[in-house]
């Protein structure tokens, strides 16, 4: 992964807990903030991105794009209401919700036309394929909810925020999501 | 597989940004951000709040002064009443709302007058000067009745002019002393007297023809009824015309009393937070009877929108 000299690759913010207490911290609100979020918490973007999605490609250009708008509305951050990171996943979702609906615009134009080509690619490097596919039968809601709790290890309450529900609401779509792609493993196996 | 170990595997397989997109971020990021802009929604959403406050403001309060009171001259509709109260000094004493009357038809004027003098000597001269202005004008008095008790005193002046003296004779009452109040009331007649005229020349037409039917005791009887009911519409249609020749003006005299002079109210050191609060307490009533039913439609619609707005992104993520 490559860092930028400079920027807070220390031991305190190799933890995304440590990471968030790293941007919530220090630096002076401004250009330089928000290019240390960026730097910091890409990975979390794209990762979220990636899993809400199911496509890396599609997921490159949405976090260019999240990190775009997340520029325009820096002056809208507040650190009291939530880490950067936790922000940064809510403008995410936006944007992916934005792509989901000219998506599902286009499939409906392209379905009046033809068969609309779907192209199949792996969801992620170093997943074994079973678990590839047993993800693959779950619904972007429930990948998101693993891709935020899970595999960012946001908290409940950070990631009810980033999904605008509560976190008793965030925990049960979690277990459900968990206990169906275990029972889809189970299948496979 | 439990569920820790599928934990860790997702984990693993975490994905990390490549470097292309690392390098378009870090392109991004080193921009300036945007400055704040008025943007058309801003704008709106400052401009259309204070707009329709000034449209309510507008529609709500009601202009103060009343238009002017018209004068009437001609034709005039078939009842008219004009009122006016305050002082207005002698010398601008010509009442400007007194209506015309109509030299066509006929109608019945009544005008009063409420006049302020200065004391008991004035009262008692300008008593005289009602009188002798009406018999000028071919008027009479119908009734008069003044009392004076020390330095005050009132007078009460009926007064009969004919109809086409009445403004003349008004206008020279009016500068007796300084008028308070008027009142003219001016009904219009002549429809009147000519459904009186039809019903009579009805009435005689029956009774005609009763005369010309062999004559029985029944005939006889009609012929008595109906020229009763005639005689009587005459009588009525003649005191109709009567009143309608000669105007009536009254005329209330009043010694002007010394208003006391205004009590210094007793108000205690708190008195000015008081009223202070008293109109804040008014301001905050109207503001929460003008802005809560708004308020309410609006929470209601933005939670309506909030609402489906999550539905529709509930199922877009809702497929796989």
């Amino acid at each position: 992964m490559a860092r930028t000299p400079g920027s807070c690759a220390s031991s305190a913010s190799s933890t995304p807990a440590g990471r968030d207490r790293a941007a919530a911290g220090g630096v002076s609100r401004g250009v330089t903030s928000f290019a240390q979020a960026a730097e910091r918490h890409l990975d979390d973007v794209y990762g979220y991105l990636a899993w809400l999605t199911g496509d890396r490609f599609a997921a490159e250009d949405l976090a260019a794009e999240t990190f775009e708008r997340a520029l325009r509305l820096w002056s809208r951050f507040d650190e009291r209401r939530g880490s950067p990171r936790t922000w940064l996943c809510q403008v995410a979702r936006t944007v992916a919700l934005d792509h989901f609906r000219s998506e599902r615009r286009r499939l409906r134009r392209e379905t009046l036309a033809a068969v609309p080509e779907r192209y199949e690619e792996r969801l992620l490097e170093g997943l074994a394929p079973e678990l590839e596919a047993a993800l693959r039968l779950l619904t972007a809601g429930e990948r998101e909810v693993i891709a935020l709790r899970v595999v960012l290890e946001l908290d409940a309450r950070s990631a009810a925020r980033v999904l605008g529900i509560s976190a008793t609401n965030c925990t049960t779509r979690l277990h459900r999501a968990l206990r169906k792609l275990e029972e889809a493993l189970d299948a496979a196996a | 597989m439990p569920q820790r170990d599928l934990a860790r595997e997702l984990r693993a397989a975490r994905p990390v940004a490549p470097g292309a997109l690392r390098e378009r971020v870090r392109l991004v990021a080193a921009q300036a951000p945007p400055r704040r802009r008025v943007t058309r929604r801003r704008a709106a959403a400052v401009l259309v709040p204070a707009v329709a406050a000034a449209v309510a403001a507008a529609v709500l309060w009601p202009r103060a002064a009343p238009p002017p009171a018209e004068r009437t001259a001609g034709r005039l509709a078939p009842s008219i009443e004009h009122g006016a109260t305050g002082a207005a000094t002698a010398s601008a004493a010509t009442p400007s709302s007194a209506p015309a009357p109509s030299s066509r038809r006929l109608q019945r004027y009544d005008a009063s007058l409420e006049l302020r003098v200065r004391d008991a000597a004035a009262l008692a001269a300008a008593t005289r000067r009602a009188l002798a202005v009406a018999a000028s004008l071919s008027g009479y008095p119908q009734s008069t009745d003044v009392s004076a008790v020390g330095r005050g005193g009132e007078a009460a002046i009926v007064l009969r002019i004919p109809v086409g003296n009445v403004e003349r004779a008004i206008r020279r009452l009016s500068a007796l002393g300084t008028i308070v109040a008027e009142r003219y009331r001016v009904r219009d007649l002549t429809a009147e007297v000519r459904d009186t005229d039809r019903l009579i020349a009805g009435l005689e037409r029956r009774l005609a023809a009763a005369r010309a039917r062999p004559q029985d005791a029944r005939t006889q009887r009609l012929e008595d009824a109906l020229t009763t009911r005639v005689q009587a519409l005459q009588r009525d249609r003649a005191a109709t015309v009567r009143s309608a020749r000669d105007a009536t003006v009254r005329v209330q005299l009043a010694v002007r009393t010394p208003s006391p002079p205004p009590q210094p109210a007793r108000r205690g050191p708190l008195h000015g937070i008081g009223v202070a609060f008293r109109w804040l307490g008014i301001g905050l009533l109207y503001a929460l009877a003008l802005g809560v039913p708004p308020a309410a439609v609006l929470t209601g619609a933005l939670l309506a929108a909030r609402t489906l707005r999550r539905r529709r992104d509930e199922s877009l993520l809702s497929r796989p």
